[in-house]
């Protein structure tokens, strides 16, 4: 086998390899119940940052989980990365509805995101100017950091900022039910007067 | 016909002042609650709206403008019957609080109290603000009255105390009355 040969031979074989293994990104992007809508055609591409193991979408995405059945979780983002492991997603400018029994419980947004999902459950951690405001009684909480798993009925927050029905309360760290309405607040707890916008 | 229509009209507009009245009075009637002004700080604290419940553990402090008042404490429960309204907390463990009171007709401050007890409900329903202190594990409370023009004081101890802040009337069981100028 002469050198040239050689070197058309070992670049097919790159080619061939880094077709398959885009081809098995994307099938596990794809995998499970999750439904991602697109407003607008995105761009798809395999960003160099993070090698050939994540799929980036860019110009705002949409995730229904699950796709049928009552909803659990409603996303839209400006980029959704999946990663080769199946279900694990990154968002930016994540805005999100948080359900319960099939009911919208809480709104959420924040900077940015990291969510698994395993079958119709999803767990989810959002960091940088986290708003969530509960549908029902306006209750509103700002937070640095997120986290919530939809099989609990819980979700918890640092830096923590909970406001309605007139009080104003702050702490450290809280850790809510998913409407607001209960709550265990730690770490340098102060409750004032909420002040009325 | 003149003569009708002006008489329909003077009993509309008697009926609707009637009306009136009424609402006025049946809303001065109704019970106030007092909003929550001031400042509660703690460790931990828990809510549930559904209950009505805002509960404090460790370090508490509660400020107020309302009668000046502090209370330090290891538990309180504030009931918030509806919107940023609270109608009473209670105050347990190594309880101290302190108000002061102002004359109606000068506003000017004239009584200061301090309390240490156990247990120390502050009552705020219909305006009103009462305390009640209770004696709880052996802890008997202990109330001092200060007149800021004389500077005298005046010590309550006793098995229930009870101070009503709008009246002045303090009612108990069991109550010593001390006052250390004359030793009574």
């Amino acid at each position: 086998m002469t050198g040239q040969r050689r070197r058309t031979l070992a670049a097919a074989c790159r080619i061939a390899l880094a077709l398959i293994g885009l081809a098995g990104v994307l099938l596990a992007a794809g995998c499970g119940k999750r439904h991602v809508q697109t407003p607008a055609p995105p761009e798809t591409s395999v960003p160099a940052e993070s090698g050939p193991s994540a799929v980036k979408v860019t110009g705002g995405a949409r995730i229904v989980i699950p796709e049928n059945g009552p909803r659990v979780w409603v996303a839209e983002a400006e980029t959704i990365t999946a990663s080769t492991e199946p279900g694990n997603m990154k968002l930016t400018k994540v805005s999100c509805q948080l359900y319960r029994n099939g009911q919208e419980t809480l709104r959420v947004q924040a900077d940015a995101g990291d969510a698994v999902q395993q079958g119709k459950t999803v767990h989810m951690t959002l960091t940088g100017n986290v708003r969530a405001v509960e549908p029902v009684r306006g209750l509103r909480l700002t937070a640095d950091q997120f986290e919530w798993a939809s099989q609990y009925d819980r979700v918890s927050a640092v830096n923590v900022h909970w406001i309605g029905l007139g009080f104003d309360h702050r702490a450290d760290r809280g850790v809510f039910s998913t409407d607001l309405t209960r709550g265990d607040f730690s770490g340098h707890v102060k409750t004032t007067p909420a002040v009325s916008k | 016909m003149r003569k009708i229509r002006i008489l329909i009209i003077a009993l509309l507009a008697i009926t609707g002042a009637i009306m009136l009245q009424a609402l006025l009075l049946a809303q001065a009637a109704a019970p106030k609650k007092v909003p929550f002004v001031g400042n509660l700080t703690a460790d931990l604290m828990e809510i549930d709206l559904n209950k009505n419940l805002m509960s404090y553990d460790d370090h508490v402090i509660f400020t107020s403008p309302v009668n000046n008042t502090s209370i330090t404490c290891d538990h309180l429960k504030a009931n918030a019957a509806s919107k940023a309204k609270i109608t009473s907390v209670e105050a347990s463990g190594h309880v101290k609080f302190s108000v002061t009171t102002n004359d109606k007709a000068t506003g000017k401050p004239n009584y200061h109290f301090d309390g240490t007890g156990e247990l120390v409900q502050y009552s705020l329903v219909e305006t009103t603000p009462i305390v009640h202190m209770t004696k709880v594990n052996g802890v008997t409370p202990r109330l001092t009255m200060t007149d800021l023009a004389t500077n005298e004081p005046t010590i309550f101890t006793g098995e229930e105390i009870e101070y009503n802040l709008a009246t002045g009337v303090i009612k108990g069981k069991m109550v010593n009355l001390q006052n250390p100028e004359n030793g009574q």
